[in-house]
């Protein structure tokens, strides 16, 4: 169950989009993801897809990857299209039952939803997926040391997040293992109603919040044993370098993106 | 009679991703009623998954587990019971304590089994006597105690389910060499007392060699050599090139051999003890 989860992690490979400087990955992924929220119309929609299908193609990570990736979100992006099916006012009315109408404009904004939402996903899961979570947090730190001006301590925030996102498998792998102990002694987590269910959560939380403390006590200990006193002066071993190709990625993604914006002002018929 | 039997099993972590890793390799195991079986191999080398499929943790991709000469996954929603039958006691097994005493702790097993309270209580008070935890402890909370206590209240709790087969994953890893004894000393007697079959993984070979009726030794995914201790010691070169040893004093005594002593091969301090104090008194050499 628990060791599915996708979302957020690394898949190696080999392909151009993973030898691009982190740094240029997280601005041309904000950069994208600006431009999907932009798009409104249905060729500029289409073409985003086009976008994100190259991208999808270009990483060299199996189409079925991102698919999982995907799935959790299907209930959210259910609930979103009904919602605005329903509240989405209009005035060409198709269909009217008891307090519920429904218009085409409702479902014109509802289907642009939906499709932003999986192409939101895809953008963003193409970050992680070509981007190990050491450089994700290299880059962060790096684009965001501007912020040391307003004495924001940068170093500290990205070496949280590094740590968060290293502990995210050894957790799980943790909880996979409790799990198992628990349904060894005939824990059942499947049966029941809700409360039941939640109560056989305890436990397994209980023990993971202890060994959560424990780890966190023994990585202080193990960071100070090894002189770690925050970013004062601390070199990296490996030095991030931008290169033409990541300048002609972010040149492509600016390009595309402007695409976007101009292809808003063709409509189909007129209206879409 | 065999008691469990596990035929062509075969498992492979991460199926169809780059991570793919094939764990098991078509392992044939039978494990007989009241013996003790031992499965030793170095780290990564299929141990610890091959017993999360004995109780049904992990469901085979190929081949199967039976017990008491029915398949474990026949009746899916019997898997439950099948747990009850084969108590598995993970490694490090005082970090899965979450309860507010030691007793509710040990009762977490029985309880699932739907048992009455009188029948949960006698189970609880027999589990921690076997494990010599003291009436005292009952109240008290599993965080608060010792390390060596937390593992014997864990185990306590897998005994209270009295399994048919006690199955135990490094139960002494970490432990210091009285607690070790103690431990094992502990396991013994249960044993004995009970008649359960126990199987254990381990890394000391002198634990091994103390304890074992039988042992398996898996390298690579695979069952690579078993037998009694007796079988699987005297082939000591070849436990080393799969990187695992033999007790110390079996190599001591193979030294002795390579100069010029023609001794029996032995595997534990006492059955050495005897030999050379027969040596020493004259019949040998």
């Amino acid at each position: 169950m628990i060791k599915d989860i996708s979302f957020g992690q690394f898949y190696p490979s080999e392909s151009l989009l993973h030898r691009l400087d982190p740094r240029f990955k997280i601005i041309i992924t904000l950069i994208l993801v600006v431009g999907i929220f932009l798009c409104n119309s249905v060729c500029s929609l289409v073409f985003a897809t086009v976008i994100a299908i190259l991208l999808m193609l270009l990483s060299k990570v199996p189409i079925s990857t991102y698919i999982k990736n995907t799935k959790p979100l299907i209930p959210i992006i259910l609930l979103t299209f009904i919602l605005n099916l329903i509240y989405v006012p209009g005035e060409n009315v198709l269909w009217r039952f008891w307090k519920i109408t429904i218009t085409t404009e409702a479902i014109e904004t509802a289907v642009f939803i939906a499709v932003r939402i999986v192409l939101l996903v895809i953008v963003t899961s193409f970050l992680t997926y070509t981007t190990t979570p050491t450089a994700l947090t290299a880059a962060i730190e790096d684009l965001l040391k501007w912020l040391r001006v307003f004495k924001v301590d940068v170093h500290s925030i990205a070496m949280m997040m590094s740590i968060a996102l290293r502990f995210i498998p050894t957790l799980i792998d943790e909880i996979n293992k409790i799990i198992n102990a628990q349904k060894a002694r005939g824990a059942d987590f499947d049966s029941g109603n809700v409360v039941r269910k939640l109560k056989a959560m305890v436990p397994i939380l209980i023990p993971l919040f202890i060994s959560s403390f424990r780890r966190a006590y023994e990585l202080a200990n193990a960071m100070e044993c090894r002189c770690y006193n925050g970013g004062e002066g601390r070199t990296k071993m490996k030095t991030m370098h931008c290169s033409a190709k990541d300048f002609v990625a972010l040149g492509i993604c600016a390009i595309a993106v402007a695409g976007f914006v101009l292809l808003n002002s063709i409509k189909i018929a007129g209206v879409y | 009679m065999e008691k469990l039997e596990i035929k062509n099993l075969s498992y492979v972590y991460s199926k169809g991703t780059p991570f793919e890793y094939l764990a098991l390799d078509d392992i044939n195991l039978s494990i007989k009623q009241g013996e003790t079986l031992a499965i030793i191999g170095h780290t990564g080398s299929g141990k610890s998954t091959l017993i999360q499929h004995l109780n049904g943790l992990f469901k085979a991709q190929s081949g199967s587990v039976i017990f008491e000469g029915r398949d474990i996954w026949e009746n899916k929603k019997d898997i439950k019971n099948v747990r009850f039958k084969i108590g598995l006691c993970f490694q490090y097994p005082e970090y899965q304590l979450f309860e507010e005493t030691v007793y509710k702790d040990i009762a977490f097993g029985p309880k699932n089994m739907g048992l009455d309270a009188a029948e949960v209580d006698r189970r609880v008070k027999r589990a921690m006597e076997y494990m010599g935890l003291p009436e005292r402890y009952i109240n008290r909370s599993p965080f608060d105690i010792s390390g060596g206590q937390k593992r014997k209240v864990a185990l306590a709790g897998i005994l209270a389910m009295e399994p048919d087969i006690l199955v135990l994953d490094e139960p002494t890893a970490g432990l210091d060499p009285s607690a070790r004894n103690n431990l094992f000393e502990l396991i013994r007697k249960y044993k004995e007392a009970s008649g359960t079959t126990v199987v254990f993984v381990s890394h000391s070979m002198e634990d091994v060699a103390k304890m074992a009726d039988r042992i398996v030794v898996m390298s690579q995914s695979k069952i690579v050599m078993q037998g009694t201790p007796d079988e699987v010691f005297a082939q000591a070169p070849k436990l080393l090139e799969i990187g695992l040893n033999v007790p110390a004093i079996t190599s001591i005594f193979l030294q002795m051999n390579r100069n010029g002593y023609r001794l029996p091969p032995v595997y534990t301090v006492e059955a050495a003890a005897a030999c050379i104090k027969g040596m020493l008194e004259g019949d040998a050499v």
